[in-house]
């Protein structure tokens, strides 16, 4: 601590270059704090997806529909826990480019499916006595000022109603905390299917996929070809997989996003590296009498060592922070630009070891140069 | 009286490329707990690095140097650094002040070293600072303070952890002849009145009357007194 006041000095030495130097990390650790958060964001989406809940859909995908007697079969099939059906039934609210999810579901089954749901008994109770009730999440409750009691006219994107028109009337009976981390119904506008069922003008008695948790995680796949076997050769086959794997499929038709930002940050702070240990080098040589005249005074090598390297550790890590917060800022506004919606992961710790092995690397070489700086030399500004 | 610095066949050489070029010769050299020694010399008589031996910063190539009853010459360079910060204050030419630090911060770097609390450093930076008579100006980076005043911080520096041995390395080679004499006092003041040892180099035979004796080097040996400086 003690130093603290000549590395703040050999850090300010020079305003300019440190405030240019600070402003190119800053840059390089923004484009990093938001790739880095969209990757660790998909990690923790695909680890967070419950392996022990598979999804059966039809085999010609999921807007092709199963017939709701396929529930029975499922619930029987032998290592199925519950089994829910489930029907789309999103579409545009309020704006054509405004888009609020939501799905049909009965309330018994998807509460024995889904046990991430913060939904009260009370809640549950309420869905069910009220037959166009709706459940909603408190982000859509925020983002639509929606209250319990409210009226709200759905507008499916597939479903018209029995008169011909396009709205279906639900009523809003509770509120529920949305949790993005649970990939099964966390997000959505829950409704009762039997009125969406008996509502819409079309496709009564069917549902356009099956929720189904198993007993044992670890046999998502032989349970999803058993489950596939028991529908095969009949007019509605299935394609059953865990939500871990539908989470992982998604993320793979994105192409190796892991590989295109690491890539890219590798570029960018190889790029950097340059400059800034061109700075570091050039800072070091300037202060080369200054050097000798510390290792005058008695500051052995190593201590000359320490500071040059601190020096080099607080501008990266200043910098880091600073670009860290300003990505996590701008995060929001960068998935809402690519039409993405991944709730950013965290990108600090990594940021962080980054920074100390850029500072390392940077100031590596100055710092060896002031180890073996000979006083009598450097006294001379040689 | 046992000698503060003792130098025994003093041999001092630099390699140049392939070329090894001797500065110094044979030297012997004694210098008294106390004195206030000046080395005169024309320009590449080995003055510099003779000063260089005598406080630590460089090693002979043959020969003995002892301060203190230390032979410096055996010590690593990290225990050479130590006894550097433990014995020995340093005044240069140019000041060689941390431009982007405040007077007293540049007194307390040496202070650094030591295991003194703040409070201590502090109050060992006030001491020296009024004894160089630059209290008002503590808080000035050097860039806002003058040619002497620079010197003078210099000076509180060399002399904050109370060393044995003071060595001056042209101390008043930059400032005018007012200044200088300025600092030739407070140099001798120190000699005087705080009984420090003084190894100084100088060009000039005024500053080298503040000095207590004078000796001459040429071509890298003690050589006889010029006429007018005896």
């Amino acid at each position: 601590m003690k130093f603290l006041p000549l590395v703040w000095a050999g850090v300010w030495r020079r305003p300019g270059r440190t405030a240019l130097t600070l402003i190119s990390i800053i840059s390089a650790f923004v484009i990093f704090g938001i790739l880095q958060g969209f990757t660790s964001g998909l990690s923790r989406l695909v680890a967070n997806a419950q392996a022990d809940v598979l999804i059966t859909q039809s085999r010609g995908g999921p807007l092709d529909r199963l017939p709701i007697a396929d529930l029975d079969i499922l619930k029987r099939t032998p290592g199925v826990r519950a089994a829910a059906r489930t029907v789309f039934f999103g579409g545009p609210f309020r704006q054509p480019n405004a888009f609020l999810p939501a799905q049909a579901i009965d309330p018994d089954e998807a509460r024995a499916v889904d046990d991430q749901l913060h939904i009260t008994p009370a809640q549950w109770a309420a869905l069910k006595a009220t037959r166009s009730g709706a459940l909603v999440t408190s982000d859509h409750a925020k983002l639509y000022g929606f209250k319990v009691g409210d009226r709200v006219p759905l507008t499916p994107q597939f479903y018209t109603n029995k008169d011909g028109g396009r709205a279906f009337p639900v009523d809003v009976v509770g509120i529920y905390p949305s949790n993005p981390d649970d990939g099964v119904f966390g997000g959505l506008v829950l409704l009762n299917y039997d009125y969406i069922d008996q509502s819409r003008a079309s496709n009564a008695g069917t549902v356009n996929g099956y929720l189904v948790r198993i007993d044992d995680p670890l046999k998502s796949g032989v349970m999803s070809v058993a489950i596939d076997r028991q529908f095969a050769n009949s007019p509605h086959e299935t394609k059953t997989y865990s939500l871990r794997q539908l989470a992982l499929a998604s993320i793979a038709r994105l192409g190796d996003v892991g590989l295109a930002v690491r890539l890219i940050a590798g570029a960018v702070f190889f790029a950097l590296l340059f400059s800034v240990g061109s700075v570091m080098i050039q800072s070091g040589r300037e202060r080369t009498v200054e050097l000798a005249v510390l290792k005058t005074l008695g500051f052995g090598d190593a201590t000359v060592v320490g500071i040059t390297i601190v020096e080099a550790v607080v501008i990266c890590l200043a910098a880091a922070i600073a670009g860290l917060l300003i990505s996590t800022a701008l995060y929001p506004v960068v998935m809402k630009t690519i039409h993405f919606n991944v709730k950013a992961g965290p990108a600090l710790p990594a940021g962080l070891i980054v920074a100390l092995l850029l500072a390392l690397v940077a100031g590596a070489i100055p710092a060896w140069r002031a180890a073996r700086l000979s006083i009598v030399d450097g006294l001379a500004g040689r | 009286m046992e000698p503060l610095v003792s130098m025994r066949g003093v041999v001092k050489r630099y390699k140049r490329g392939s070329e090894s070029i001797q500065v110094l010769h044979n030297l012997d050299l004694e210098v008294q707990p106390g004195e206030f020694l000046a080395l005169m010399g024309p320009s590449g008589s080995g003055k510099t690095t003779l000063l260089n031996l005598i406080g630590g910063l460089d090693r002979p190539s043959d020969g003995e140097v002892a301060v203190a009853g230390e032979h410096i010459d055996d010590l690593t360079g990290g225990q050479l650094a130590k006894w550097r910060a433990r014995h020995v204050g340093f005044v240069f030419q140019f000041y060689n002040l941390m431009p982007t630090l405040s007077a007293e911060r540049n007194v307390e770097l040496p202070l650094l070293l030591t295991r003194l609390s703040g409070a201590q450093r502090r109050q060992s930076v006030a001491a020296a600072l009024e004894l160089v008579g630059l209290t008002d100006r503590r808080k000035h980076k050097p860039s806002e303070l003058s040619g002497g005043q620079q010197q003078r911080v210099a000076i509180a520096r060399a002399i904050v952890t109370d060393p044995t041995l003071l060595v001056c390395d042209e101390p008043t080679g930059d400032l005018d002849r007012e200044t200088a004499e300025e600092i030739l006092g407070l140099l001798q003041l120190l000699n005087r009145e705080q009984g420090k040892t003084i190894v100084m180099v100088t060009h000039d035979p005024k500053a080298a009357q503040f000095a207590s004796r004078v000796v001459h080097l040429d071509k890298g040996a003690l050589a006889a007194a010029p006429a007018e400086a005896a």
